[in-house]
């Protein structure tokens, strides 16, 4: 599996959109092994790392983050990409990124297209975004999904950042972010949450296919991968191991798995919000605004 | 240009005291033409220091590089850096340092740099081994925590200071390799640098809180009444991991680890690393942390993720001083 000069495929997405479950697809892909890779361990299986994560940045650029702005941080974040991509050896690397498709201040891509093999962008109805959000940092509330749902749709928004042990990511707004990505200068697989849901060996062979990985013929790997990230198998594991990568406020990681949980959940003025904003960039990933209205 | 008062002095201590027998109170001494903050006070001297800090001339690039980063160059012991905010620096053959200000950066700009980055290849280039780390005292012995910024090394090492573990330094500490023999003796600079939200969370008095940089939300902030060693002996490191999240697990615990997993450890606790392998060389490095395995205790202390819980943060306090022993 080599990558050349660019050796980065993006699991881009908005936050709680399938992104964690799609690297442990790829990842038990890539293991092609009996036993489920455990969830803590994705990084060790996956090429990989999180341009967001702060020890990353501090220790590509030689620059203690912590003693930068976010602007300036953001502002390395290409040269930093840059300089992976050159000390690559030419392996292809899936980095997980929540960041919108955006430029820096300096007018530069975050994610410059001459390192990038392509992006498979995973998009979730932001309906079931939202809920699943509020349960994240334990907040699955009506003021807490009140408050995402402002946040889903200030193009202003951002996470993380700050003295925080993630770097500052733009969101944008819910819409901003989807179109960022569907405007990206280089090949972007679009692989929606719901579609995952109805059959995951089909959405893992393509997304192995456009990853140019061996095996997007191979049935039976591409169903055991499926099979060992079924959500009962995941929230097994994570009953029993923890999730590393799990917000402290959040009881469970793997909560639900399922889509249409929105309606169980906000009102009827929480979903207009959500579906008057988003209404055009929804219906073009497929998503109906008017079962919201 | 005057620099703040040294707090220690204002307090009655002489830092500078020392006895025949006693060590060094710091490896190396520095004159400078900004205000570097009160917690280097006894590395300040007003001439004749080893180390000069001065505005000047600085390149915009090095000729023929050995080694270079995304915001550094290193050549025949000169280092280059520059950053974001419009400041650069060379650091020369560690004994001189030059800085230039560019796009609005200002004093306030450079300080952060001169206590991180210059300070960490300072110290490399005079042989001495920065790590990324935070230290207490107890006694004449040190208690040092590492861990990728963010980690809470500088919050832990505020919390304890008022428990009696008085602060001895943050985010760097910088080991000397001549003195292994006798076991591993640091120096530091009580500087912190906390966001609000720490400040708050750590409870300590502090005498000063002075934001750190424009549109940087930290702030300095000085642990009011102690005095702690200049320099002291490494007893114990430990690297701050957040593993113990599975449901019911401990809120924290302390495994130790020897041999060649505390020399990976601590491979993982020098500070920048690729700078310190392109000014000091891999092997060496990799036989002062081999010497600094065998003369300190290295643990690992497991925590789970505590940003917003003040519960558990409080028990990881509560378990380290429980470790440390009694101050």
């Amino acid at each position: 599996m080599t990558a050349g000069r660019q050796p980065f495929v993006w699991l881009a997405s908005y936050l709680k959109s399938g992104n964690t479950w799609t690297r442990l697809l790829l990842a038990n892909f890539l293991a092609d092994s009996e036993q489920p890779v455990p969830i803590n361990d994705i990084d060790t299986v996956l090429p990989g790392f999180g341009p967001h994560d702060r020890r990353w940045f501090d220790d590509v650029t030689g620059l203690s983050s912590s003693e930068c702005t976010d602007d300036e941080v953001e502002s390395l974040r290409p040269a930093a990409l840059r300089a992976v991509a050159a000390d690559a050896a030419g392996e292809r690397q899936f980095c997980k990124v929540h960041d919108a498709l955006h430029e820096t201040a300096a007018g530069e891509p975050l994610f410059p297209a001459d390192v990038t093999a392509g992006a498979i962008y995973l998009v979730r109805n932001p309906l079931d975004v939202a809920v699943s959000w509020a349960f994240h940092v334990g907040r699955a509330n009506s003021p807490g999904l009140a408050e995402i749902v402002a946040r889903m749709n200030d193009p202003r928004s951002t996470v993380a950042g700050g003295c925080s042990r993630q770097l500052r990511q733009r969101l944008l707004d819910w819409s901003g972010h989807v179109e960022s990505w569907r405007a990206a200068p280089f090949s972007v697989l679009l692989v929606r949450y719901e579609d995952l849901l109805a059959d995951a060996a089909g959405q893992l062979a393509r997304m192995v296919r456009f990853a140019g990985l061996d095996g997007a013929a191979d049935r039976h790997r591409l169903r055991r991968a499926a099979e060992a990230t079924a959500f009962p198998r995941l929230q097994e594991q994570e009953t029993r191991h923890g999730f590393r990568e799990s917000d402290p406020r959040c009881r469970r990681f793997f909560r639900a798995g399922r889509s249409g949980d929105w309606r169980r959940h906000l009102n009827a003025a929480q979903a207009r919000q959500i579906t008057l904003h988003h209404g055009p960039a929804m219906l073009a990933c497929g998503y109906d605004p008017r079962e919201a209205a | 240009m005057p620099v703040s008062p040294p707090v220690d002095m204002a307090q009655g201590a002489n830092p500078h005291e020392r006895t025949d027998d006693a060590p060094p109170t710091v490896p190396f001494t520095i004159e400078a033409d900004l205000d570097v903050g009160a917690a280097l006070a006894p590395w300040l001297r007003a001439s004749g220091a080893d180390v000069s800090i001065r505005r000047g001339d600085v390149p915009t690039a090095l000729p023929a590089p050995e080694a270079e980063g995304v915001v550094w160059q290193h050549a025949s012991r000169r280092t280059l850096f520059l950053l974001p905010c419009g400041v650069r620096f060379l650091i020369e053959d560690g004994r001189t340092v030059r800085y230039a200000m560019e796009r609005g950066a200002t004093p306030r700009d450079v300080r952060p740099f001169v206590l991180g980055n210059v300070w960490g290849v300072l110290a490399m280039q005079r042989g001495l081994l920065p790590l990324h780390a935070s230290a207490v005292s107890r006694g004449p012995g040190l208690h040092a925590f590492t861990g990728p910024s963010g980690a809470g090394k500088s919050t832990l090492a505020a919390a304890l200071a008022p428990r009696g573990y008085p602060l001895f330094t943050d985010d760097i500490l910088l080991v000397d390799p001549a003195s292994f023999d006798a076991g591993p003796l640091c120096y530091g600079h009580r500087t912190l640098s906390l966001c609000r939200k720490s400040l708050a969370l750590m409870g300590v008095e502090a005498v000063a809180q002075v934001p750190m940089r424009q549109r940087l939300p930290k702030w300095y902030a000085v642990p009011a009444r102690q005095v702690p060693p200049r320099a002291g002996q490494l007893r114990r490191l430990y690297i701050l991991s957040y593993r113990n999240n599975v449901p019911g697990s401990p809120p924290c615990s302390v495994e130790r680890v020897t041999g060649r997993l505390a020399v990976q450890a601590l491979w993982a606790a020098v500070y920048h690393p690729r700078q310190a392998i392109a000014i000091m060389g891999r092997r060496r490095i990799l036989s002062l942390l081999v010497g600094l395995a065998q003369g300190t205790r290295v643990s690992m202390f497991h925590r789970r993720r505590c940003d917003p819980d003040v519960t558990w943060f409080a028990e990881d306090v509560t378990r380290l001083a429980a470790e440390l022993g009694a101050p």
